[in-house]
């Protein structure tokens, strides 16, 4: 990956966090990372894994496709306005599986048009 | 006659929805079935009733905290169905329990939908007069109007002193001890408990809809698998499948059509 795409994707990741009105401490707890390795990927200095993106974008409620395509900047998909402090860590499990199971149910109801 | 716009809402939305002037409701059942919302009901630790989100249109998901009470959770069902019928412009929103300043003005109008949505005012005097016949409320009576409207004692006590059926002493003597009474007098204690030990409860075409994407070859097995397990419906893949053919029914036997 060039160091310009890394720099772009980490550039959206650093900013879905920041609508999704979550710290970097959340949300590495999140997705079982440390802190220090999310804020290399939101600066664009490490290559981010398929599987950590998409758990990241489900969290966020962007696809996984927005932060891997340049394309233009968009609200997210999914969005949930919170303060963080309602919040504990493990609602943000819950926030996260309902974020999927919206995005899982609304693709599924696409599907069944077509 | 002045009427809160909230107010006059859940009036306008009873109707709509068929509901006679003086019947409780079976929210999730209205929501579920007749409005198409999906509602996933689980355990929250933090100081929250519960969300909606919702995706494009016709993608619509209220969660509800399982760890307040049933009747907490029928008052945040049609709280968070206000947000997702009237707050068109918002996407998803978490309500926080209990916070009525002017920055939460929504969450108040979300409440008073809520309160009237599931027990009107001229429902709740009918059900009233029909029980008391004019004689002075007592817990009793209390207990019997909110298992009735199925709504929490709370919610009851603020509304019959808004209604000006009991005084704020009154109120104060009435708020203790509810389960034990209730309990006496013979009711199923369920609405005034939390549904923790049930696990995650969900009410929704999800299941249905990946089994039928799946059946007309739309997904893979995989994909259906894949789909079941993000959604937590483990259980259909790997439950224990005995006892699913559920309790014998004479009813059949013993009537013919």
């Amino acid at each position: 990956m060039s160091a310009q795409i890394l720099k772009d994707m980490g550039r959206r990741l650093k900013e879905a966090r920041k609508k999704a009105g979550l710290t970097q401490e959340q949300v590495s707890k999140l997705v079982a990372i440390n802190k220090v390795q999310l804020s290399y990927y939101e600066n664009g200095t490490r290559e981010i894994n398929i599987t950590l993106l998409e758990k990241l974008a489900n969290l966020y409620g962007y696809s996984v496709k927005y932060f891997i395509e340049n394309g233009p900047e968009m609200e997210p998909d999914v969005q949930i306005a919170f303060r963080a402090e309602e919040l504990c860590d493990e609602d943000l499990e819950v926030v996260s599986f309902a974020k999927t199971f919206l995005k899982n149910l609304s693709e599924m109801r696409t599907l069944q048009r077509m | 006659m002045y009427m809160d716009l909230p107010v006059l809402r859940a009036l306008e939305a009873r109707n709509e929805l068929g509901i006679g002037q003086y019947d409780s409701i079976d929210i999730f059942k209205i929501l579920r079935d007749r409005e198409n919302i999906s509602i996933i009901i689980t355990k929250m630790t933090g100081n929250i009733s519960g969300f909606f989100m919702r995706k494009d249109d016709d993608t619509k998901l209220i969660v509800i905290n399982s760890s307040k009470s049933l009747g907490h959770q029928y008052f945040t069902a049609a709280h968070e169905f206000y947000h997702i019928k009237y707050d068109v412009g918002m996407s998803g929103r978490i309500c926080p329990i209990n916070k009525y300043d002017e920055e939460y003005q929504n969450e108040r109008d979300a409440n008073m939908f809520a309160s009237h949505f599931l027990m009107p005012d001229t429902a709740l005097s009918y059900m009233i007069q029909k029980r008391t016949s004019g004689k002075k409320l007592n817990i009793n009576d209390v207990i019997f109007l909110e298992n009735y409207f199925q709504v929490s004692h709370k919610v009851m006590l603020i509304r019959l002193k808004n209604l000006g059926a009991i005084s704020d002493t009154e109120a104060q003597k009435m708020e203790k001890g509810i389960i034990k009474k209730a309990m006496i007098l013979g009711y199923n204690t369920d609405l005034y408990k939390n549904t923790e030990d049930k696990g995650t409860i969900i009410f929704s075409d999800y299941a249905e809809l990946a089994k039928d994407l799946f059946d007309n070859q739309k997904i893979s097995y995989g994909k259906y698998e894949e789909l079941l397990i993000d959604g937590g419906y483990e259980n259909i893949l790997f439950g224990d499948n005995e006892n699913l053919e559920g309790a014998k029914d004479d009813f059949e036997d013993s009537y013919r059509f």
